[in-house]
């Protein structure tokens, strides 16, 4: 029997790995379905007729299958046009946002200052402020500006930094080892080609990262585009969105057909850029590798 | 020579800009309207008057009523409000008492607006120490929308004007049908219309929820009779189960229009829907009575106003009467959308909201009863409101699970309310 006993403990181990692994996959399967049915929801909803919509209990696979709903959703209103301006926003945000937070955490990570401590946390504590504060000094001042009905409320204020990018940044270049920069100013790099030759190339997950978040939250606004823009031609994906919907009745097959080409954008941002956007993920807590 | 002539077009071309500068008016027109209704109606309107009056109009529309107010209000206290906008009842009263939006009696007075025909309870809503702040267009009156096919299975009789509580009730539970005895109702007497409730309040005691609708000093919902309507409300739910509960509803937003309920009370604002909604017939019954025997109705509704910052309120004027006036080009075209109950007493009896074509023989005099006792559900229209309303959504709440009784639940929202009452300079 001796054979035997030598025997049990593959099996046990072998089992107990199964077991540990059919775990795991149940609860990833779980979590996949958990995002993956709004998702399958949406595109079942956007090929159904406007009666179907209504049916209940609710039917999953729509027939006949309405493909009409997405050239009737695009051309409801000038969806081309709103593309345009929310690719125009979103880009500028995304280069506002990444180079002017990289400068400010640069700042906070290499610079030694009276006070640092407290403007990092100050710089911190705005995200705290919550937006609905913010509303109507900042729609104020954008009037006194000029700026209502322009696209520059949504993107100027990206080129001032964002308390979550600054702080997700400056964690990252923390973590890159000093003696980089040593080396550099030895060889007579001044404290903004460090920045630029040195610090900004090791960190190109970090900035994919922040390009991503931002890139994600402009594209989804939907507040700041509805209170700054007022006429049509300067509409954003979101706010044309809405036109699908009211108090009474939202036209859900139109609803979900447009909204399914407006995820399309961000959804092929997110497999080109996934790499970043789960190290930027680990990066605010693992300090990142 | 030369010279001269170019001196002259100069000249010429500087009157003709200063012309085109004092005649080219516009004006802001901000609306909260569905697609349908901003190409049906708001299009043509615009169309007929920049034709007429040589004012442009700047258009901009808001679909849902939360993002239209948060932009509005936004604009209003940053001091670009739009010239010309459309707030709910409780909304317009906020704007005004704030002094958001322009005092209409002397254009009104001046221009003879006939005010006669519009009905006296919503005018009033608009109306603070006798000004009116703006003219309203429809009325957000109740009814009970019912499927005649449902009816016809059941064998009943379709429900007539004067019927009480007791046989509402009677007529649901005749509707209500669990078919395989699951214990889970497959069409339901009623959908769910429990935040009316005050409506079944004012049926039984003949007033309101406050003693007085815009300076509440005392709350009259603890009465026995006020008690005793919302226990009839949370009754349906959880003792006669012949109105869904959240439960039952699943995420369906309205089992009348998806054939699973026999009954529903609502207002105009779903007749299209209705009229969209795959095999269902319907039919209209007047809300029923309750104690008192005077049919009761809900006031409510939206009107256009100006906003007392607007730059060019003459020309703001000339569009509330396009929109809103005895005769308005707006409310004419609305009509034969089938989108409201009318205010304006000429509009009500005209054969397109009465007996539209398109709806044959349905019952539509029913959007426009209980004109004896019209009450808001805003009640009370001040700015404690909003207090009020988190506070009797959150205590009745147990009520319609069947976790409290009505007395239970009104006696904590009177003592809360009587806190709120003591110190309502705070609200203001």
């Amino acid at each position: 029997m001796a054979t035997s006993v030598g025997r049990r403990k593959t099996p046990n181990y072998q089992l107990r790995r199964t077991l540990s692994h059919t775990a795991i996959y149940l609860v990833l399967v779980l979590g996949a379905i958990l995002v993956f049915v709004p998702f399958a929801w949406t595109i079942s909803t956007s090929l159904k007729t406007e009666a179907q919509t209504l049916k209940s209990p609710p039917e999953w696979i729509p027939n006949p299958v309405q493909w009409q709903n997405y050239p009737d959703a695009l051309t409801a209103r000038p969806f081309g046009r709103y593309y345009k301006n929310t690719f125009i926003i979103t880009i500028l945000s995304v280069i506002g946002q990444v180079l002017s937070s990289a400068v400010v955490a640069y700042g906070f990570a290499r610079f030694r200052f009276p006070g640092r401590n407290l403007l990092f946390i100050i710089v911190l504590t705005t995200l705290m402020i919550p937006f609905q504060m913010l509303i109507i000094p900042r729609f104020i001042l954008f009037k006194e500006l000029g700026w209502l009905d322009t696209f520059l409320p949504l993107i100027v204020p990206n080129f001032f930094g964002g308390a979550f990018s600054i702080f997700l940044l400056r964690q990252y270049f923390m973590t890159v080892p000093l003696e980089l920069d040593e080396a550099a100013k030895i060889d007579g790099a001044n404290a903004f080609q460090r920045f630029w030759s040195i610090m900004l190339p090791l960190a190109r997950p970090a900035l994919g990262a922040v390009a991503v978040f931002e890139f994600m939250s402009t594209w989804q606004d939907f507040l700041g585009p509805l209170i700054y823009l007022s006429s049509d031609r300067n509409y954003t994906v979101s706010v044309g969105l809405a036109a699908f919907r009211n108090d009474y009745f939202t036209a859900w097959h139109l609803f979900m057909a447009a909204a399914a080409v407006a995820m399309l954008v961000p959804l092929v941002v997110f497999f080109i850029a996934q790499k970043y956007f789960i190290s930027g993920v680990t990066l605010t807590g693992a300090g990142g590798k | 020579m030369k010279k001269q002539t170019i001196l002259y077009s100069l000249a010429a071309a500087m009157v003709l800009g200063l012309f085109t500068m004092v005649s080219a008016q516009e004006i802001k027109w901000f609306m909260r309207w569905d697609n349908a209704r901003v190409e049906a109606v708001a299009n043509p309107v615009m169309e007929a008057f920049t034709a007429e009056t040589g004012i442009d109009v700047e258009f901009e529309n808001i679909g849902s009523s939360s993002d239209y107010y948060t932009k509005l209000t936004t604009t209003i206290a940053g001091g670009t409000a739009p010239d010309v906008f459309y707030p709910a009842t409780h909304v317009a009263y906020r704007l005004a008492s704030k002094g958001a939006m322009l005092t209409l009696n002397d254009l009104i007075e001046r221009d003879g607006i006939d005010l006669a025909q519009y009905e006296p309870a919503i005018l009033d809503l608009y109306t603070i120490d006798g000004n009116i702040h703006c003219l309203p267009i429809d009325t957000a009156a109740l009814v009970v929308f019912y499927n005649t096919d449902m009816f016809d299975a059941a064998g009943l009789a379709y429900p007539e004007a004067g019927w009480t509580w007791d046989d509402f009730l009677e007529t649901a539970q005749a509707l209500t049908i669990d078919e395989n005895d699951d214990g889970r109702n497959d069409q339901f007497g009623v959908d769910n219309f429990r935040n009316y409730w005050p409506m079944v309040v004012w049926s039984n005691t003949g007033q309101g929820l406050f003693d007085d609708i815009r300076n509440p000093t005392e709350f009259l919902g603890d009465s026995d009779d006020a008690v005793a309507s919302v226990q009839f409300v949370g009754d349906l739910i959880t003792k006669y189960n012949v109105m869904p509960t959240d439960e039952d509803r699943a995420d369906i937003s309205d089992l009348f229009a998806a054939s699973k309920a026999a009954m529903q009370v609502v207002g105009h604002w779903r007749v299209p829907r209705y009229m969209a909604a795959e095999g269902v017939n319907f039919d209209l019954a007047p809300l029923p009575v309750g104690k008192t025997g005077v049919p009761v109705n809900r006031a409510d509704g939206s009107c256009f106003g100006i906003s007392a910052k607007s730059k060019n309120p003459e020309a703001a004027w000339e569009l509330v009467k396009y929109l809103a006036a005895p005769g308005a080009l707006g409310v004419d075209i609305l009509l034969d959308r089938q989108q409201m109950t009318p205010v304006i007493s000429d509009f009500k009896t005209d054969d397109r909201f009465l007996n539209p074509e398109i709806l044959p023989g349905v019952n539509k005099a029913a959007f426009l009863a209980g004109t004896e006792s019209l009450n808001s559900m805003y009640d009370p229209i001040h700015p404690m409101y909003s207090a009020f309303d988190s506070l009797w959504k959150q205590e009745l709440g147990q009520v319609w699970n069947g976790d409290a009784t009505a007395e239970e639940a009104m006696v904590l929202i009177s003592t809360q309310v009587a806190d709120i009452l003591a110190n309502i300079e705070d609200y203001e």
